[in-house]
């Protein structure tokens, strides 16, 4: 890295986090703080977007596409169906009851005991989650630069504490907003520069057709084959209600939509985000494709992951380089093939599919070579393609700019996290459990509000003193949080898959949560003692299956979900069973 | 609890039409794609 990419990478990351910390220091309401207030569509939609990309989406996205092509956009195909029905049946009962948090619907819908069981699961998962966040890119941006690891995670996490901190959920999706503006003009700058870098004669075209040959053009799959992860067919449905549950009752969400100044800019803002997500997902994983074309005439290494390569090679030189050698016979022939390809010789073909075969089957010995030589080392380098091409290929400041949509992108979506974390903490637990409303009070918007006017701090003159309270103690969950985030971070390479661990996690509860939801908002006969009973025995028969069962846990979203609506349904039809109270 | 206030949308004049264009744009999207991989695959 240059100087210019370091001034480039720390005024672009430090300015935009300092202007939400400055711009946000002085804490309206409780009510701003701990879920936003007044925000407009644009701004809800960017921090909607910003949330769920995090850092190693833009690290990974066009990784994947380089490997396995662009069918992964499959995956968000539910999305905008999912958007549609969070505006018509989310949305408007948030809004009427004027909640702080997705959880505090179902103790007015069920019970204080469902409130607080679905809140831990938010938390556990997303706790967790929180720690990957940082981790994630932390681990790739290390190994690629020789930052120091623990060093990069509390860089990430001390900057994201401080805005956070400060401004709450307001700061979080203001920040966001313009985090996502640079993330995504520093995607486009990255496709421009590589697509000026391809070899004369090779324009987007012939991209398509290389690509296209190489199998790398899978967009829409069709076919109904349960082997195949990404398919139209699990992307409409497993995709479906896995935004549904994540967009509509993950409070990291849920809080970018409430701090909206009225039910219009919030639906808005998720229409927003059911419009463009596909094409943003399309345009990283066709950075993906450009690489890829790009590394047909330019001879890429066997494995991207260079300093395990390296590693390998001190220790069984003789063996890589034998690799090494049928790795550039095999690049060589390639190369000529795909020239002969974009000139028009259609027979160039299928020699071109075989070279491909004779390259990947390099890069497969040469990753259990690694395996057996440094163990511990990661050999699944999708990460560090994107990574490792802009490092050697993108001219100074670029570096920089690249640098900071990706440390900014895994900062934003922590942020959410923990704003989320410490506001569900207060609202759902502290200020529920340990330091209840007196019964008068109004149940919802109101609460947090006190006739009393005290200042809190110089600063928060304008809070009343149950205001200030509120906010201190939210301030100091999400401190809690961030250390927490930050220390499993710090902790997490002594862990093995830990990602997939998480994703498991998220999986095994996530379900159970949507169903609950879905009972609340469909199934308006069933009471609390039904859902709860039937939270419980869907919540260990998914554990079950996930300990004894080789069922993919993609699957456990659906599972859960659809364990919970249909014993809720059977548990209320028990002669006895309470129904649901009324709700006023 | 209120019932929150239900404005139209500042374009398409009705919930329903804009709910109608992201279906709409989803279906359109995955036809384009489609086509891009029968053509190039």
């Amino acid at each position: 890295m240059t100087a210019l990419d370091w001034v480039v990478l720390a005024v672009t990351v430090l300015s935009i986090a300092g202007w939400g910390a400055w711009k946000n220091r002085r804490v309206e309401s409780a009510e701003s703080y701990l879920k936003g207030s007044g925000l407009a569509w644009p701004t809800i939609g960017l921090s909607i977007m910003a949330t769920q990309a995090s850092a190693i989406t833009f690290l990974s996205v066009p990784g994947q596409a380089y490997e396995d092509g662009m069918r992964f956009v499959q995956f968000y195909f539910g999305l905008p169906l999912a958007m549609v029905v969070i505006c018509v049946v989310f949305v408007p009962i948030y809004y009427r009851l004027g909640v702080y948090t997705a959880y505090e619907y179902l103790e007015q819908r069920f019970d204080v005991r469902v409130r607080v069981l679905t809140a831990m699961l938010f938390m556990i998962g997303r706790g967790l989650a929180a720690g990957i966040s940082i981790y994630a890119p932390a681990i790739v941006l290390s190994a690629v630069l020789g930052w120091s690891l623990n060093g990069t995670n509390l860089l990430i996490g001390l900057v994201v504490i401080v805005y956070t901190v400060t401004g709450g959920a307001k700061a979080v999706s203001q920040t966001q907003k313009q985090q996502m503006v640079v993330i995504l003009a520093g995607m486009l700058v990255a496709a421009g520069i590589i697509a000026m870098r391809l070899p004369s004669g090779v324009g987007l075209g012939e991209v398509a057709t290389v690509s296209g040959a190489l199998g790398r053009m899978n967009i829409v799959d069709f076919s109904i084959d349960p082997n195949s992860r990404y398919t139209f067919w699990s992307g409409i449905t497993g995709g479906f209600f896995l935004a549904l549950s994540y967009f509509g009752t993950d409070q990291s969400q849920v809080q970018r939509y409430l701090g909206g100044a009225s039910l219009t800019e919030s639906r808005l803002g998720l229409l927003f985000n059911g419009l463009l997500k596909i094409p943003m997902q399309l345009m990283i994983l066709s950075i993906g494709l450009l690489v890829f074309t790009f590394h047909v005439f330019d001879k890429p290494p066997i494995v991207f992951n260079t300093p395990a390569l390296e590693a390998a090679r001190g220790l069984a030189g003789p063996e890589v380089e034998a690799l090494q050698d049928r790795w550039d016979a095999a690049f060589e022939d390639r190369r000529d093939r795909a020239r002969a390809l974009v000139d028009g010789d259609e027979s160039a073909r299928d020699g071109l599919v075989a070279a491909q075969a004779r390259m990947d089957a390099v890069r497969d010995e040469t990753r259990a070579l690694i395996e057996r030589e440094v163990p511990g080392a990661e050999t699944k380098d999708a990460d560090y393609i994107f990574i490792r091409f802009v490092l050697q290929h993108l001219p100074p400041g670029v570096v920089g700019l690249l640098l900071a949509a990706i440390l900014m992108a895994a900062m934003s979506s922590t942020a959410s996290e923990l704003s989320a974390l410490g506001s569900t903490s207060v609202v759902d637990l502290y200020k529920r459990l340990l330091r209840p409303e007196p019964p008068d009070r109004e149940p919802s918007a109101s609460r947090l509000a006190d006739s009393r006017t005290v200042a809190a701090s110089p600063r928060d003159s304008s809070l009343s003193a149950d205001e200030a309270h509120t906010v201190r103690v939210s301030k100091a969950f999400t401190v809690f949080w961030g250390l927490l985030a930050v220390g499993f971070a710090t902790f997490a390479s002594l862990l093995d898959n830990l990602i997939e661990a998480v994703n498991i996690l998220g999986s095994i509860f996530y379900g159970v949560i949507l169903g609950i939801f879905l009972v609340a908002f469909f199934a308006k006969r069933v009471g609390g003692d039904a859902v709860l009973g039937a939270a419980a025995v869907a919540q260990a028969t998914v554990v079950v299956l996930f300990f004894y069962s080789d069922i993919g846990f993609l699957w456990f979203n659906m599972i859960g979900c659809m364990l919970v609506v249909l014993l809720a349904l059977g548990i209320q039809a028990v002669p006895g069973v309470p129904p649901r109270r009324s709700v006023s | 609890m209120t019932d929150p206030v239900e404005d139209p949308p500042p374009l398409l004049g009705s919930w329903r039409n804009l709910y109608v264009l992201v279906v709409g744009f989803l279906a359109l999207q995955v036809l384009v794609y489609w086509a891009l991989t029968v053509l190039y695959s």
